[in-house]
């Protein structure tokens, strides 16, 4: 219906693999200039920019909705979320939907970034804990923080990070 | 495989899954039947008729299930067979007891059919089933798999937007002496004839829904010691099976609300000169282009002291809040208003008359109170006819476009041509063929940036349940159909109704009529 906007995940890109040890797999994404990244289970696909209608009165972080292939997806501005200013959409700038599961339903959110970048993969012992690295509140959407192609990713908690978005009066604690 | 369990049932109707799903259909619908026959035998248990016509399908049943070689069914068929022979040949009284062992009975075998259905959707034996899917019993139909008819509705409205996109995007299009316009607008209204046609393959009527309630009344009046009386109208009110099957949990949810709470004791009722049988009504009717749903009882009413006393201890209200009865009865709805002083048997598993209120809003339609104390109550729960289309208008609030349902736009008339007078309380307000309306600007309300003398701008006049208002948008299009599309984040969506995809392939979100008048009120407020 649209324009396509959809750009594959490139699956087989992986960095690095490591030999028999568990490894895991995210796509990474930058966000003023740092590097971060999120399960790659978590995520649908990965979209270009487009037009986004803005939701009257909607929770600040939310920057609006938009229609992908005929379902209607509510956007992410992460870096309202991470106390930046609001994202200026440029060429580069991507949404990553990402799926998940809310009281039994499914439920979709776009996050926006300025770019999305590969997909890589881990050796799980490589990650540091997220809450044990930077503990209390400043851990939270945070899995932990892992050292790769030269530079640190902090690896975000998104199903966590898009219910806090939307649904801000029912922040779950942190367990 | 041992015969006669459910397993074995399954393996059986497997061999030929044709049969099997022809099986399963027909036992649906003759449990439907046997159910509303019993609560009539209840009232007139000596009618042989009727002791017949619940005999027979039982018998069917039985020799279908027999001939699949489904022996579990077949046993359990045939167990209830026997009762109702012994009644048949005057060894057995109707009553009570036979009543719930019937009705016990139909359980079971819905039960066992629908997993079996399950089953024989997956080839392999489903882990349980999911209780409360109801199937209407209807003759002289086809009966087609409900995913095939969604997916046919959902197509047709996926050809509906592209149908607008092309004709927004081929300027050839507005040319009348172009051959290509008017083979164009035939496509375009052989299309809306389909969308209508699809959509009306997809309507139920609300029997089957209130003949769960009747059934769900017997159990709870019973459980409860209240004997109730029923009186329903408007069943055969039709709506989108998708709005059906979602109005079924808060409706149950209602009336054993009203049983248990609102109902008084027997003696209780006796004692105020009211009968000591309790009335519960369910109605249904056509309403400004929705289906409007009414639950009444004629017991106590709501105890607005208490509800404000307990609103008050939940820390919902402040302790000197002022408000009218009718806002203190609205309280009954919010989050948390609904635990353990409240909770019984009967009513109370955890789901309060929040849920109840989020699960209809989520529909697109809303829930009021009317109550008298001493009187009675009545729930009203208005819900759109389908939550699929949606007949609008586009209006355009600064440089956004939003979508008004055409049920609620009354008139349409140049902001040129209007007056707005400004009350000594800088209320704004406008009168219009002799009616004065409070005047609020859409982009105000929305947040937006408001246009500024836009010649284009338009007051809308707005009606819904009597009360009126004059809005003010920076212009209108003409009325279209819009193919609705739900927004997943329910809580902070207040105001609108959903979200359709417009002609340039943008979402436009649906202002809900009440939304409108929420947000207005929700201004007041904050200006207040």
């Amino acid at each position: 219906m649209t324009k396509d906007n959809s750009m594959t995940v490139p699956s087989a890109v992986d960095a690095g693999a490591v030999d028999g040890a568990a490894t895991q797999r995210f796509v990474t994404c930058a966000i003023d200039g740092e590097m971060y990244a999120v399960p790659v289970q978590s995520v649908r696909e990965v979209v270009r920019w487009m037009p986004v209608t803005r939701i009257p009165h909607g929770a600040p972080s939310v920057k609006g909705v938009i229609n992908l292939r005929g379902e209607i997806v509510p956007l992410i501005d992460l870096r309202i979320h991470l106390g930046l200013p609001e994202t200026t959409p440029s060429d580069r700038t991507c949404i990553i939907v990402i799926s998940m599961q809310r009281d039994g339903a499914k439920l979709q959110a776009g996050l926006i970034v300025d770019a999305a970048l590969e997909v890589i993969r881990v050796a799980t012992s490589e990650i540091e804990g997220g809450h044990d690295a930077l503990p209390g509140k400043s851990g939270r959407h945070l899995t932990g923080i892992v050292q790769a192609k030269g530079a640190l990713i902090i690896l975000l908690a998104c199903e966590s990070l898009v219910r806090d978005a939307l649904f801000p009066a029912t922040i779950e604690t942190a367990a | 495989m041992e015969p006669g369990t459910p397993a074995a049932d399954l393996n059986a109707l497997l061999a030929d899954r044709e049969m099997a799903d022809l099986f399963v259909e027909e036992a649906r619908e003759h449990l439907g039947t046997i159910e509303a026959l019993v609560l009539q035998l209840e009232h007139a248990p000596g009618d042989r008729s009727l002791i017949d016509a619940v005999y027979r399908p039982f018998h069917t049943i039985k020799g279908n299930a027999y001939s699949m070689g489904a022996q579990a069914v077949g046993d359990l068929a045939h167990t209830i067979e026997s009762l109702l022979d012994r009644i048949r040949s005057g060894e057995l009284t109707f009553g009570v007891t036979e009543a719930d062992t019937i009705l016990s009975g139909v359980d079971a075998l819905t039960h066992a059919v629908e997993w079996l259905s399950r089953g024989i959707k997956m080839g392999a034996p489903p882990a349980d089933i999911a209780p409360g899917s109801d199937h209407s019993a209807d003759t002289s139909s086809v009966k087609v798999d409900t995913g095939r008819l969604d997916s046919l509705v959902d197509m047709v409205g996926e050809l509906v937007i592209l149908e607008s996109m092309i004709r927004e995007n081929t300027p050839l299009l507005s040319d009348p002496n172009e051959p290509a316009t008017r083979q164009f607008s035939t496509l375009r209204r052989l299309l809306s004839e389909l969308q209508r046609t699809s959509l009306s393959l997809r309507m139920r009527s609300l029997d089957a829904t209130f003949r769960r309630i009747e059934r769900a009344i017997r159990d709870v009046s019973r459980a409860c010691g209240k004997p109730v009386d029923l009186i329903v109208s408007g069943e055969a009110t039709e709506l989108d099976r998708r709005v059906i099957e979602q109005i079924g949990d808060p409706l149950l949810h209602l009336v054993r609300n009203s049983i248990d709470h609102g109902i008084e004791e027997p003696a209780a009722r006796a004692a105020i000169g009211k009968s000591p049988r309790g009335r519960i009504t369910l109605n249904a009717f056509h309403k400004e282009g929705m289906v409007r749903i009414e639950v009444s009882d004629d017991g106590g009413g709501l105890d607005t002291d208490r509800i404000r006393a307990i609103a008050v201890s939940r820390g919902l209200i402040a302790d000197n809040a002022a408000l009218t009865d009718s806002e203190v009865q609205q309280l009954i709805f919010e989050p948390g208003f609904s635990t353990a002083e409240v909770v019984t048997d009967v009513s109370g598993r955890g789901v309060g008359m929040d849920v109840v209120r989020r699960n209809v809003e989520a529909l697109g339609g809303r829930i009021d109170i009317r109550s008298v104390r001493g009187e009675g109550t009545t729930f009203l729960l208005t819900v759109p006819l389908t939550m699929a289309i949606l007949r609008g208008v586009l209006v355009a609030a600064g440089d956004e476009r939003y979508v008004l349902p055409a049920h609620v736009l009354r008139e349409v008339v140049p902001l040129a041509d209007c007056q707005v007078h400004i009350g000594p309380a800088g209320q704004r307000f406008i009168r219009l063929r002799g009616v004065t309306m409070p005047f609020v600007e859409l982009p105000e309300l929305l947040g937006g940036a408001v246009g500024i003398d836009d010649p284009r701008a338009v007051v809308l006049s707005i009606e819904i349940d009597g009360r009126r208002a004059a809005v003010r948008a920076d212009g209108i299009f003409g009325v279209q159909e819009f193919v609705v599309k739900p927004l997943s984040q329910g809580e902070r969506m207040r105001g609108f109704a959903g979200g359709a995809v417009l002609g340039d392939g943008r979402v436009g979100l649906i202002l809900d009529a009440i939304g409108v008048f929420e947000l207005m009120d929700l201004t007041e407020r904050i200006a207040a």
